[in-house]
């Protein structure tokens, strides 16, 4: 199970969250190709992969994780707006 | 019949590698060895290569939870399936190996109305399609499987199923072995501890595949890396549309025989088997962040534990033995990738997700035709790449779903 | 909630079995509640007409004039009041608020259970992943976490340790069968342990 920390909560167990996959998501300017790889498409590395949770049982609130998918280790999480902590 | 515990103390040859093959297979998975198989027995195609980063069969051929059926949705896929299930009908004679393979039956068991009549609608698209599958009431239920609850006062009370008499189980590494030593003896160059570091091109067009043990030239590569597979088509420089998730399974001690059929639950999250050996076989849904580190979180395997302890009180006494977890290959419609890929003459069979153990033979059978004829074979037409730019997707996240 | 409510009975039926003097659970106070939610500027106005330097941060509880106010996310606060003072608490948050933020009677949307006695962490922890070490978790905390699959806020009010658990209504039910199960636990590992002399082996037989 992993230890994901809210950044507004703070350290809770995973099954407070809820996954959202890939962090950003950018409309393309209007071609199919680019509409395909919006709809169907997801960044999937081993390695660091920047997704989005959401503390569905707690706050909240969505925010941004950057994870390990190698090792599940959970390397960063910050605030949607970018700032640190519940301030 | 040769039995499984007779084996031989080698049952393939270890040859190094050569300067080049006709075909270059990655990973040394099911689908992998299948494709490999049925190269050369099909087609005549024996320089073959199957390139395995780790060792044959260690990644999802051992990772699952061995469900063989044939019960999909969409009229593109049961024929598909299907023939996959008369494929495994015949292995065993074909490849004169014992696999285990038990047609005991699989039941999907419904909890809701709206569960219930899709169940049903699958159960009347299989019969339209010459594809054995029944409905079962409760009571036809408690019946052909005693150990299910089906009272009414459980938290989400059984309201029927539906069984495909001819689905079962098999023997999963049995599976590996045998296509192992009849791919190998074929032909059939099976390259272990060979990882994919890149691949050769000119132009647009595979030439080779650079490996942990070096180069080698390649007229065809197919990738059939399954949870890995958008790493080999990045090195190949293409994306997929597959996501890879964890799914895990778990077993039991070993118990006396209390269950002669695979049943599946997916409104509760768990579908249960008795190996031949005794222990309780139980997956469930897979994990929901995208891993590549076999393993899981979990919550995931005490859900399914909670599941299978309301519909079988009888498992109260069993213990946990083992749990492990694969590495599914997740598409947005749940059906495979097949056919060819934006590079030329690199060829790509993927996307099985949850469900590939079933699909083992068929996967090497349309995936060989494939490779040899440049056109997917005809029962593998709907499962292009391109059907995510067309839209012409082949929706089977019904009987994918938790049912692998 | 009021003495003779069938909420009362039933959760006594359910709960006086297992309930011991280290574990006791019983229906909470009744109160009135309402949600507060306001952009930053509105959030101090409100603060300083409770007489507040601010409203709590997260995880936070707070007693205010209007009673307990809870920190709920970045942008609302929920506080618990007395019975059929919602009205009143309204009239006097509302004015602060300009066109800033809203405050909504939310009473009825969650019944307090009270958990007294030494062993509730260890009930707590039965069904909920919170970390409830008392050097971690102290009097004035509360939480939003979940106790078996639902959504609760959970306050540690005192260092009894006496905690108040805010539930949805429909799944009390559910939430008291988890704590009821917990408190059983606790129950059955204390008489075994009384039972035990201090040299016995740590190994229990199963049945």
């Amino acid at each position: 199970m992993l230890l994901i920390t809210c950044p507004w909560c703070g350290a809770r167990e995973e099954t407070e969250f809820r996954h959202g996959g890939e962090g950003v998501r950018v409309p393309p300017d209007g071609d199919d190709p680019g509409w395909t790889r919006l709809l169907y498409y997801r960044e999937n590395p081993a390695g660091p992969y920047a997704e989005r949770w959401v503390h569905v049982h707690g706050c909240r609130q969505w925010f941004h994780v950057v994870r390990d998918t190698t090792t599940h280790q959970i390397l960063s999480t910050r605030r949607l707006d970018g700032q640190e902590g519940a301030a | 019949m040769e039995h499984a515990f007779t084996n031989p103390e080698f049952l393939w040859r270890t040859p190094q590698p050569r300067a080049s093959y006709d075909v270059v297979i990655v990973g040394g998975g099911l689908h992998g060895l299948s494709t490999a198989y049925y190269l050369a027995k099909n087609h005549g195609i024996r320089n073959v290569a199957v390139v395995e980063r780790g060792w044959l069969g260690n990644g999802n051929a051992v990772r699952n939870t061995t469900v063989i059926r044939s019960n999909y949705l969409r009229a593109e896929s049961m024929p598909l399936y299907d023939f996959g299930l008369r494929l495994w009908e015949g292995w065993e004679a074909e490849l004169d190996y014992d696999l285990m393979f038990d047609q005991r039956g699989v039941l999907a068991l419904t909890h809701t109305k709206v569960e219930a009549n899709g169940v049903k609608r699958t159960v009347a698209a299989n019969r339209l399609t010459g594809i054995d599958a029944e409905w079962l009431e409760p009571d036809d239920i408690k019946a052909f499987c005693p150990i299910v609850n089906v009272s009414p006062d459980i938290r989400y009370p059984v309201m029927g199923a539906s069984l495909q008499r001819r689905g079962g189980i098999a023997r999963h590494d049995a599976v590996v072995f045998a296509l192992a030593r009849a791919a190998s003896a074929l032909g059939v160059d099976l390259l272990q501890g060979c990882e994919v570091t890149g691949f050769e091109m000119a132009g647009n067009r595979v030439t080779g595949v650079l490996t942990s043990r070096g180069r080698i030239g390649a007229g065809r590569v197919g990738l059939v890396g399954a949870g890995r597979s958008p790493l080999l088509a990045g090195l190949a420089g293409f994306s997929l549309p597959i996501q890879s998730y964890p799914l895990q399974a778990l077993v039991s001690d070993i118990v006396d025989p209390v269950l002669d059929c695979v049943v599946m639950s997916g409104t509760l999250h768990v579908y249960v088997s008795q190996a031949q050996k005794g222990e309780l076989v139980m997956g469930a849904g897979r994990d929901t962040y995208h891993s590549y580190a076999q393993r899981g979180s979990f919550q995931i395997l005490e859900h399914q534990i909670q599941a299978a302890l309301e519909l079988y009180p009888i498992m109260r006494r069993a213990h946990l033995l083992r749990t492990w977890a694969g590495i599914v290959d997740v598409t947005p419609d749940a059906s495979p990738i097949l056919g060819r890929s934006p590079v030329d003459a690199l060829y790509i069979n993927c996307g099985w997700g949850t469900g590939g153990f079933k699909a083992s033979p068929v996967s090497g059978y349309v995936f060989a035709h494939a490779l040899v004829h440049e056109v997917p074979h005809e029962l593998a037409t709907s499962f292009s790449l391109e059907r995510f730019e067309t839209g012409t997707l082949v929706d089977e996240h019904g009987a994918a779903g938790v049912a692998h | 909630m009021a003495d003779g409510s069938p909420l009362a009975a039933h959760l006594g039926a359910l709960i006086s079995k297992a309930s011991f003097d280290d574990a006791r659970l019983t229906p909470g106070a009744r109160v009135d509640l309402l949600s507060v939610r306001a952009r930053r500027s509105a959030v101090q106005r409100v603060a300083t007409a409770l007489g507040q330097e601010s409203l709590p941060p997260p995880n936070a509880c707070r007693a205010t004039i209007l009673g307990d106010c809870f920190w709920l996310r970045p942008d609302e606060w929920l506080f618990a009041t007395v019975p059929g003072g919602a009205e009143a608490a309204m009239k006097t948050v509302e004015p602060h608020l300009l066109d800033d933020g809203a405050v909504i009677d939310v009473s009825g949307s969650r019944i307090i259970l009270e958990l007294t006695g030494p062993r509730t962490r260890d009930v707590l922890s039965s069904c909920c992943p919170l970390d409830l070490d008392p050097s971690v978790f102290e009097p004035g905390r509360c939480a939003q976490s979940i106790i078996g699959k639902v959504s609760v806020l959970l306050h540690l009010v005192d260092a009894t340790p006496r905690w108040h658990l805010f539930v949805p209504p429909s799944y009390v039910d559910y939430v008291v069968r988890w704590l009821a199960d917990g408190i059983e636990g606790a129950r059955a590992e204390q008489e075994n342990a009384l039972a035990t002399t201090p040299h016995s082996s740590p190994v229990r037989m199963l049945p």
